[in-house]
């Protein structure tokens, strides 16, 4: 994957995505915030997806 | 016989905090309220004081203040529409090597995740403009570049500051080393 879904990535954090590292339930999830998938997959899971919809309004400093 | 409202509160008589504020002077009233002020502002301050020096910025503070935001305000007043996000971007010595095409390459990184963002989200980013920063030597850890550019990078007044570093591997190891976006900081 190329720096355009890294950055996509990273904005999500901004938002409330969370990562899915190993031990995590979702670590064998095919999206963007697993570790075991973040540089084969551009896409989004729903639950991240909810967390930037719910924090789409919240403050940026 | 009609009652009043007056009569009505009269036969109201409400004890404890009510009540002494209903019967305090208003001097009495005043001292009050700016001791409560004055404690508030005091827990705060101490608050945002020890969060700024433990974390190199006000981090929690600024959690607080958002949940408190999104959990009164914009549940009274739900927002609604598209957000508008003004951003700037810069990229460090080791990014512009990687890539000697970065002015030209990181309108296009930032175009391809603004329309996602616009379409899936309608999260409007808006890139104000492209930036060289020097990463001083050493500095190495993405935490600590994050801490590096929130007390030494002006993002003059961008919502979202990019920094752009990379990784150099390796002599020998054959693989060349992508551009990595540090977190965007707010």
């Amino acid at each position: 994957m190329g720096d355009d879904a890294l950055f996509v990535h990273e904005m999500g954090h901004l938002f409330g995505a969370v990562d899915y590292p190993p031990g995590n339930p979702l670590y064998d999830l095919d999206t963007t915030y697993s570790y075991k998938y973040d540089t084969r997959t551009d896409a989004i899971d729903p639950a991240n997806r909810a967390r930037i919809m719910k924090n789409k309004y919240r403050l940026l400093w | 016989m009609e009652l009043t409202a007056r009569g009505a509160l009269g036969r109201f008589r409400p004890k404890g905090t009510i009540a002494l504020l209903r019967n305090a002077s208003p001097s009495r009233f005043k001292r009050v309220r700016n001791v409560v002020l004055a404690v508030l502002g005091i827990f705060l301050f101490s608050f945002a004081g020890t969060d700024y020096y433990l974390r190199g910025q006000l981090y929690y503070t600024k959690r607080v203040i958002n949940a408190l935001y999104r959990d009164t305000w914009q549940v009274a007043f739900p927002p609604s529409g598209p957000v508008k996000l003004y951003v700037r971007m810069a990229a460090d010595q080791t990014y512009r090597s990687l890539h000697a095409d970065w002015k030209t390459h990181l309108p296009d990184v930032f175009d391809a995740a603004a329309n996602r963002f616009a379409g899936e989200f309608d999260i409007r980013l808006t890139l104000l403009n492209l930036d060289a920063w020097e990463r001083p030597e050493g500095l190495d850890d993405y935490a600590d570049i994050l801490k590096y550019v929130l007390r030494k990078l002006d993002r003059r007044g961008a919502d979202v500051f990019v920094v752009m570093t990379a990784k150099e591997m390796p002599a020998g190891s054959g693989t060349a080393a992508g551009g990595t976006p540090a977190p965007p900081s707010p």
